[in-house]
């Protein structure tokens, strides 16, 4: 194998590893502009991963397991905004007991449907490679591009709907608004805190695909499978400044990372321990290159 | 047109334990200007609060067009057509001018989309109707203070409000921007519109108002034509005291060997480096001395205090304090080697609102009030009376400083600031931000103190009154350059210092050229 084949294999993983990324991301977008800090991304992405291929195993469609993900993930998000907002219980707990109800809800379910509180792999239709047939055995970057799976496509989609509705939507400027000062926006004759709840379900519905997008792929559900990326989504939006376009490059850079650790296992003669460890340490260095880049 | 009553309102605070009104009355007649005067904390923004359904009161009545009416939120006021100015602008940043002004009823188009240009459209219709001449598609946080004000007024206008309060107006403005905003003022009287302008002003309130109502402890003292009402009688009835004339400071011989800050041709580029926000900026501030730098907004005020407080740094040039490179970060004012430095924004850089005034002014040095991480409580508590009793705030250090009035705030951050003993070096900008007159004599009076212990004092001001009262020598800037420095005497007139603060250098000033300094 050419070292071509090798850094075009590792873009086109990079690109299919950074589909829960970018979604997750895109979520907690809605929150961060809101003016809160949603430390509930990696729970709700569990979540969705769950519900989401419980339902396509279900049904067998793909269409409707993501639609399950995204819409259990919104109603735990909503009980997460409710305890925050109209209960006033403090965000940073109330968001800790969604991470920590996510994967215990998921266990119980699990065990009662599918009998068992591990592994779940049953057969599900696999996501299509659309475009791979017309377009996949372009050279290079077109191989690259079109050989992923629809999902990815799906979450390019929805990150740039994401970003239209932050900035070109009446809904995405109040939400803004209420970020940047919800006393003007009191003042106005809104409620900051509807918005701030909107902000909440919407970044559920995206963690809620982003956690599909995980199971559905691989036609299983593993528990705690979104290993840490609710947390890496929301340093992505930190180094991206809280704006779309460089939250989007930072989720590439991160799965850049993941998938040259996954490709460099067994490779080097490193322990695979500290291959393994390059997504988060690339996420540490970034993070404070990031901010120290920014106090300048 | 609408007439508007308040009756006999009442409202008690009960996070501070205070009654910020007591059967407090205003009627209002239509088509004309009403001032509602009194001192720092008389009650008069809580009162214009509970009409444009901001607070609700505790009991009470309000009515409109003999109606009574209940207001439970803005929007309920807003639908009377009753809106309010606040004295802390309510612009929001991320948003553009035109969004500001629209906010909340924007023309959108189809899957509730902005229509973005029906929205530059209508902001900017509105803003040529009412002959404001503001780039609507600015962003807000570019704006100055007057720009953000207009963006307010004009948010108000284009909801069809026609009773319009606005909560000291002419706080933050320069001359300029007052007779403009007068102006407006008038023009939008004479097309029927009602407004209210909370101030302590005497002589605002005599050029603008028709009628004025007095509060003061959360009482109303009576309702006034401002016509029968003589300006010595007014500040009587305000404070209890007559207005003196201003008396013209008596200069010292200034330390002028001993130069504490000195700025040595200092250069700032403009945002997207097209121009240049301070050009060639050189002077010195001596031990000693108040140097006073003024000039109109977007003239470079604002970039040199940022310089100053290290938020932005200098494209070229250096600044040294103490004959040393100017500290990144400053130290408490009380320090060996600190800084005194008085924000012109005094929510967001000068104090934290959400925390309690205490903890304000402990949190400027944490090696001291904060030993082994942990707050030491007996060395806060002395630290903070100590601070509040420079100019009597009117608070407990445990009170959060979003309960006090706007003018509280600031005499707390000037009280912190300016407590003994001084710094070497105070930065104040706009120190008489929103005072009454009471508290701005007692101000006036400790800058001038602090300054005869041999501080050096940096005073940016817009406000040429305030710069004339307290200056030994001024500056004045002009698009970013210093237009000239003159010593505060006979000379230094009110009419001297606007020419060059507008640009208008006359061939026969003897101005001290710039950058030299006096000493050389």
């Amino acid at each position: 194998m050419s070292w071509l084949d090798t850094a075009t294999g590792i873009l086109a993983s990079a690109l299919a590893a950074m589909t829960p990324l970018l979604l997750a991301a895109a979520g907690g977008l809605f929150t961060e502009l809101a003016g809160m800090l949603n430390i509930a991304l990696e729970g709700l992405m569990l979540a969705g991963a769950f519900f989401g291929f419980a339902a396509a195993s279900a049904t067998g469609s793909l269409s409707l397991g993501i639609l399950a993900g995204a819409l259990a993930s919104s109603a735990i998000a909503w009980l997460y905004g409710s305890a925050t907002l109209r209960l006033k219980a403090n965000a940073f707990i109330t968001g800790l007991a969604a991470n920590i109800f996510a994967p215990s809800i998921t266990a119980v379910l699990s065990a009662s449907w599918f009998g068992t509180k591990s592994v779940v792999a049953l057969p599900i239709p696999e996501p299509a490679r659309i475009f791979q047939k017309s377009f996949g055995k372009l050279p290079l970057l077109g191989g690259v591009l079109f050989s992923q799976h629809s999902l990815s496509y799906l979450s390019w989609i929805l990150a740039a709907g994401a970003a239209l509705l932050l900035y070109r939507s009446v809904l995405g400027t109040r939400i803004r608004a209420t970020g940047a000062r919800a006393e003007a926006v009191a003042a106005a004759g809104f409620k900051p805190d509807s918005y701030k709840l909107a902000a909440i379900v919407l970044s559920g519905f995206f963690c809620g695909i982003a956690g599909a997008s995980l199971s559905l792929p691989l036609g299983a559900y593993v528990p705690n499978m979104s290993s840490g990326r609710g947390w890496i989504a929301l340093v992505a939006i930190y180094l991206g400044n809280r704006r779309p376009g460089r939250t989007a490059l930072a989720c590439f850079i991160f799965a850049l990372a993941e998938s040259f650790s996954n490709y460099a296992q067994g490779q080097f003669g490193i322990p695979s321990e500290f291959i393994l460890a390059i997504p988060f340490a690339v996420t540490l260095v970034a993070l404070s290159l990031g901010t120290s880049v920014k106090s300048e | 047109m609408k007439s508007v009553e308040l009756e006999d309102i009442d409202k008690y605070f009960p996070s501070s334990g205070t009654w910020a009104l007591i059967q407090a009355r205003l009627s209002l007649l239509p088509g004309q200007i009403h001032a509602v005067v009194g001192e720092n904390g008389a009650g008069k923004t809580t009162l214009m609060k509970i009409l444009a359904g901001l607070e609700r009161p505790d009991s009470g009545r309000i009515l409109v067009q003999g109606k009574s009416v209940k207001f439970n939120n803005p929007s309920d006021a807003a639908r009377l057509g009753i809106g309010m100015v606040h004295q802390h602008f309510m612009t929001i940043p991320g948003l553009s001018a035109a969004e500001n002004i629209l906010f909340g009823s924007e023309p959108r188009t189809a899957f509730g989309l902005l229509d973005r240009k029906g929205i530059v459209r209508s902001a900017a219709d509105c803003a040529a109707r009412y002959g404001f001449s503001i780039d609507v598609t600015r962003n807000a946080e570019s704006l100055s203070v007057g720009e953000r004000q207009q963006v307010e007024i004009l948010g108000l206008l284009y909801k069809n409000c026609d009773i319009l309060i606005l909560d000291e107006p002419t706080s933050v403005l320069t001359d300029q921007e007052i007779r403009a905003l007068f102006t407006v003022l008038k023009q939008l009287k004479a097309s029927g519109k009602t407004i209210v302008i909370i101030s302590h002003k005497v002589g605002e309130i005599k050029a603008i108002a028709d009628r004025l109502s007095v509060m003061k402890d959360g009482k109303s003292l009576g309702e006034f034509k401002t016509s029968d009402i003589s300006s010595h009688a007014l500040s009587d009835l305000i404070m209890g005291e007559y207005e003196s004339p201003r008396k013209k400071i008596k200069t010292l011989p200034s330390g002028q060997d001993h130069p504490v800050l000195e700025l040595q041709s200092l250069n700032l580029y403009g945002q997207k480096k097209k121009s240049s926000a301070l050009r060639d900026i050189s002077f010195s501030v001596n031990e000693r001395e108040v140097l006073g730098v003024c000039a109109l907004a977007n003239n470079g005020l604002k970039e040199m205090e940022d310089l100053l407080a290290g938020r932005l740094k200098p494209d070229s040039g250096s600044i040294f304090y103490l004959g040393k490179p100017y500290p990144k970060l400053r130290k408490a004012p009380w320090l060996e080697g600190g800084i005194a430095y008085v924000p012109s924004d005094r929510i967001g850089r000068g104090s934290c609102a959400e925390r309690s005034v205490a903890e304000n002014i402990v949190a400027l040095d944490r090696d001291y009030f904060f030993p082994h991480g942990l707050l030491d409580q007996s060395k806060a508590q002395a630290r903070t009376l100590k601070a509040i009793q420079v100019l009597s705030v009117k608070a407990k250090p445990e009170s959060n400083v979003s309960q006090l009035s706007g003018g509280n705030i600031q005499k707390m951050i000037l009280g912190r600031e300016l407590s003994e003993p001084p710094a070497k070096l105070c930065l104040l900008c706009e120190p008489g931000w929103g005072l009454d007159y009471a508290s701005l004599r007692r101000t006036y009076k400790r800058i001038l103190e602090v300054r005869n212990k041999g501080s050096a004092i940096l005073l940016l001001s817009s406000d040429i009154d305030e710069v004339l009262e307290l200056s030994d020598r001024i500056a004045v800037l002009h698009k970013g350059s210093l237009a000239g420095v003159v010593s505060n005497g006979p000379k230094a007139t009110k009419a001297r210092l606007g020419a060059l603060m507008m640009g208008l250098n006359s061939d026969d000033d003897r101005l001290t050229p710039i950058g030299n300094k006096e000493h050389e």
